[in-house]
């Protein structure tokens, strides 16, 4: 085990390396610069001698590998450097007071998220082609089609513009959680719905659910006992990945209902070419979802007795 | 001898795009307590729907459509094909057991061996997991399965094959059930560890007393194991009988010539003999006699005359018109 | 006894089951282990064992569909193991094989004539009418219903689509045919009807079977010779009806008393093996058998028997044979 845990670490790091070359170099392909206009709405073009003088600052005069070797030095002693655009504060302080919007928006989609896909996949599957199961398909292909932040903008413009039933953004008090919770859940209820009931409908069918009716049990018991536990096991697959992609946050949902999120920061930091938020936050999040994907290895094997990580004698 | 179980006219039909199969046509035989009921036949002769109707563990599209199938318990006899959900499950791996053909995919691979046996203890014997355990550990030994105690833990995918249907075995014998039918169980082993269950299954079957309906394709497990053989062909029983009976004077065409495709051990000839064309199509349902095109003691009267399972022979039906009119000429 | 068409000298095939460290050999399995044995023209060998024993694997090694580890195979005058590229593909069309699915090893969305006409398309035989002209000739012999030809495989029974097998392995006129399990997923009355076309073919065609099978009544009636395998060893050979009436190996008796005949009236047996079958990663020491075997002593669990003559053609792995 100790041996899987060093190799995966050993990958992750050459993957953390490959990932920021790659960002790196493809932000600095990017036309314009982090100091070519100032200030929010009212475009000001800066003089060129101040723009040398930030650039200089910054040490973005420098050639570019130099600088790559500048940020990996740095980076070793997670020193991610002053954001361009927020004055004073550091990525990282940056990132640490935002990150708990986006893990609280990311966690509480998860919840709602399993609520309503496990209920509807499992019901679908267990009364297949009534119309439960047709509810549960009809969700599913509009979760599939609708655009979240489309949604996002109906919903906010139904129930708040107009019906005033719930702010229309912030985070502050619960009623405004229930808007961007629903718009953030249509993917992960799309997949945990077709997921769980496609392997329900696997094991339904299975020679082992099969002997448990020979043996004389209720068909709530073989369902409980024999159905769900085999059916929902690979559920830990997918959730693993799917929480690691949802505590990173959403830009749009973030940026609709104005929750002082990552998301919003991370995109927004793209387009004004903060380049030590860029940098920071793609390593940290290339950390987080490789991190997840060998710790959701990892719990599969305790849940699934069949699974080894390495191969057994 | 008492009479265990006495389905007739069973019938089971699946409902396809291209119409209806008719797997199960108008089944019926009798058991007796303590007998050995040997079911044999071809792929799609409708063996293991008989025995999954009978446990009423056939899925949509297949249905049971007719018959009765009645089962003497302990203190009254109930009709199998109408009992209630609850009042079946009372039964079922408790009364009746099944055994599986295909051991790996038969058992919950994710719950352990010793869960697994215990379970139907706990469920119709309402024993504690201490003393299911401990009944578990016994059955394990009886079956063969060496250290079992220290074996309860495991998984299936930790087993051999054999092993498997061992425990398949066990779980089925856990409730000392009155009957056990067991549907191709070593079709999937090998013929050394085949031997081991067919030779477990009999001394089971003495040691408790249980009955037994074995559904095999193989005639040299019939011969070795049954007391009689009903022999099935496009959903009907063609001929039915004691063993011995059967298998030194077959009267049905399909009987005598599979009995005479089989290669030996004890002759070698030079060709064997086959039974020319290919099994039948179950979704048309002939007038005549199923086997009609591939027999070669046919008569015109065989493709529009169905013919009944009627005795010919002391313990011994066919249903063949021709054989029934030759004994008729020879009496 | 004819000429021989086929000879394998201690014949080798390892599978790797570990990887080894940095790339190293790590584990292997031996499934076939030192096997020697010999093929005549236009006669049958059997070959017999449970699962793991080897005898699909030899089949394969033998064609070079696996490489072997070692040892050497040869066929007609040729050193097989030792040609390579071209040399040896113009040898390929004399060795060919049957399968156990007949519906896996065909190609599903090719029709029938196609997949009867493949071989004759690789190797460039003749023209396309020609091709065409033999294709048709093929399935007459496999006795194929005329528009068989042009349908497509999942339209057929598995009886019928083992025929198509057969006229697709016989179409460049193969000196030797590799039966791997050809009759086991078939029932019982089509069975006959594949083992005699067999016979018939290998009487006309004078052609040389390799006959695989883990059912022994089948194999002696294809079988002038028969060899059993046990772990990856020959453990006896001598002719079929020897094996079958005087097996001398005490695995070769197993296996025949633990078939079932179709016959009540005679004595059930009782048979004294015990254990599993074995596996191959947890190989047991000296004779492969002997944690199994009624005659076990203190020599087999340390030296390995070889095979010896002890009869006129009869050979086995036995210390006490």
């Amino acid at each position: 085990m100790t041996r899987y845990i060093v190799t995966r670490i050993v990958g992750l790091l050459g993957v953390l390396l490959a990932v920021s070359a790659i960002t790196f170099f493809l932000m600095h392909s990017i036309p314009g610069g982090p100091f070519d206009v100032m200030g929010g709405d009212k475009a000001v073009q800066i003089p060129d001698d101040v723009k040398q003088q930030l650039l200089k600052l910054y040490g973005l005069d420098k050639p570019l590998w130099e600088q790559y070797l500048l940020f990996l030095r740095n980076a070793l002693r997670l020193d991610f450097g002053y954001s361009f655009s927020s004055s004073g504060r550091t990525v990282l302080q940056i990132i640490a007071a935002q990150w708990p919007y986006s893990i609280q928006l990311g966690l509480l989609t998860l919840a709602f998220s399993l609520l309503v896909g496990l209920f509807l996949g499992i019901t679908g599957a267990v009364k297949r082609n009534t119309w439960i199961d047709n509810l549960g398909t009809g969700v599913s292909i509009f979760c599939m089609v609708m655009p979240s932040f489309v949604l996002a903008v109906l919903l906010q413009f139904v129930f708040a513009v107009k019906l005033h039933w719930v702010p229309t953004g912030g985070w502050e008090s619960p009623r405004q959680w229930i808007l961007p919770v629903i718009a953030n859940s249509l993917g992960p209820i799309l997949t945990l719905h077709r997921y769980t009931r496609g392997s329900i409908l696997d094991v339904l069918d299975a020679n082992y659910v099969r002997t448990a009716r020979a043996k004389g049990m209720s068909e709530l018991r073989v369902l409980t006992v024999h159905v769900f536990r085999n059916a929902l096991m690979p559920l830990v697959t997918v959730a693993g990945p799917m929480i690691a992609h949802l505590v990173v946050g959403s830009f749009f949902i973030e940026s609709i209902f104005r929750i002082p999120g990552v998301g919003f920061y991370w995109v927004n930091a793209i387009s004004k070419r903060d380049y030590p938020m860029i940098m920071a936050s793609t390593v940290i999040w290339t950390a987080l979802i490789s991190l997840t994907y060998m710790l959701t290895d990892i719990v599969y094997t305790w849940v699934d007795p069949r699974i080894r990580l390495v191969k057994e004698q | 001898m008492k009479t265990l179980l006495d389905v007739t006219h069973l019938t089971t039909q699946f409902q396809v795009d291209e119409g209806i199969i008719h797997a199960v046509d108008q089944v019926s035989f009798a058991i007796q307590e303590g007998e050995v009921l040997g079911i044999v036949g071809e792929s799609g002769c409708g063996k293991s729907v008989t025995a999954l109707s009978l446990m009423r563990l056939i899925a949509e599209p297949g249905r049971i459509v007719a018959g009765t199938a009645q089962f003497a318990t302990d203190n009254k006899v109930v009709d199998l094909l109408t009992l209630s959900q609850s009042a079946l499950a009372q039964i079922r791996g408790n009364e009746i057991a099944m055994i599986f053909q295909d051991p790996m995919t038969s058992l919950n691979p994710v719950l352990t061996i010793g869960y697994q046996v215990a379970e139907p203890l706990k469920l119709h014997r309402g024993l504690s997991d201490r003393a299911a355990r401990e009944q578990a550990i016994q059955l394990l030994e009886r079956v063969g399965i060496p250290d079992a105690a220290n074996r309860l833990g495991d998984y299936p995918h930790q087993f051999s094959g054999g092993m498997r249907q061992r425990v398949m075995i066990a779980v089925a014998l856990s409730c000392r059930p009155k009957l056990i039918i067991a549907d191709e169980p070593t079709t999937a082993l090998d013929v050394t560890i085949q031997a081991q269950i067919i030779d477990l299954l009999r001394e089971l079957r003495d040691e408790f007393g249980t009955a037994l309906i074995i559904i095999t394709h193989d005639l040299g497990i019939i011969a070795e194991i049954a007391d009689t053989v009903a022999v099935m062909y496009a959903g009907r029983i063609v001929e039915m009988g004691k063993v011995r009976e059967i298998f030194a004077r077959p009267q049905h065409p399909y009987t005598a010539a599979l009995l005479a495709a089989i290669p030996r051990l004890t002759h070698w000839p030079e060709r064997l003999s086959t039974i020319e064309g290919a099994p039948p199509n179950l979704l048309a349902e002939p007038p005549g006699c199923p086997f009609e095109p591939r027999c070669n003691r046919r008569i015109p009267a065989c493709r529009t005359t169905s013919p009944p399972l009627e005795p010919i022979f002391p313990e011994h039906q066919v249903a063949c018109i021709v054989a029934q009119a030759e004994r008729a000429a020879h009496v | 006894m004819s000429e021989q068409l086929l000879e394998t000298i201690d014949l080798v095939k390892r599978f790797p089951i570990k990887r080894g460290f940095l790339g190293r050999p790590g584990a292997t399995i031996t499934a076939v282990d030192r096997v020697s044995l010999t093929i005549g023209q236009g006669e049958t060998l059997g070959l017999v064992g449970e699962s793991g024993c080897g005898k699909s694997t030899l089949g394969l090694t033998l064609m070079r569909l696996y490489e072997p580890t070692s040892g050497r195979v040869l066929f007609a005058g040729h050193d097989l193991t030792a040609l390579k590229g071209e040399q040896f593909q113009r040898l390929r069309p004399q060795l060919q094989m049957i399968f156990q699915d007949p519906f896996a090893s065909v190609d599903p969305r090719l029709t029938v004539e196609q997949i009867i006409r493949e071989p004759l398309d690789i190797h460039q035989v003749g023209s396309m009418a020609d091709r065409r002209k033999q294709v048709r000739h093929l399935a007459d012999l496999v006795r194929l219903p005329t528009n068989a030809l042009r349908r497509y495989p999942s339209e057929f029974s598995g009886g019928q689509q083992q025929r198509i097998g057969i006229a697709r392995a016989l179409a460049l006129r193969p000196k030797l045919l590799i039966c791997d399990e050809p009759v086991s997923s078939l029932d019982v009355s089509v069975q006959a009807q594949i083992l005699n076309l067999l016979r018939d073919l290998q009487d006309e065609f004078q052609l040389s079977y390799l006959f695989i099978s883990h059912n022994i009544a089948v194999t002696a009636f294809m079988s002038r010779q028969i060899g059993v395998m046990y772990l990856g060893r020959l453990v006896e050979l001598g002719p079929a009806k020897a094996i079958v009436t005087e097996p001398r190996h005490p695995y070769t008796q197993a296996l025949l008393r633990a078939v079932p005949e179709p016959d009540p009236a005679r004595p059930k047996r009782l048979r004294e093996m015990t254990g599993d079958v074995p596996s191959l990663i947890a190989r047991p020491t000296g004779c492969p058998f002997h944690p199994r075997c009624p005659l076990a002593q203190a020599i087999c669990t340390v030296e390995e028997p070889q095979l010896r003559t002890i009869a006129p053609d009869h050979q086995a792995a036995c210390h006490f044979a």
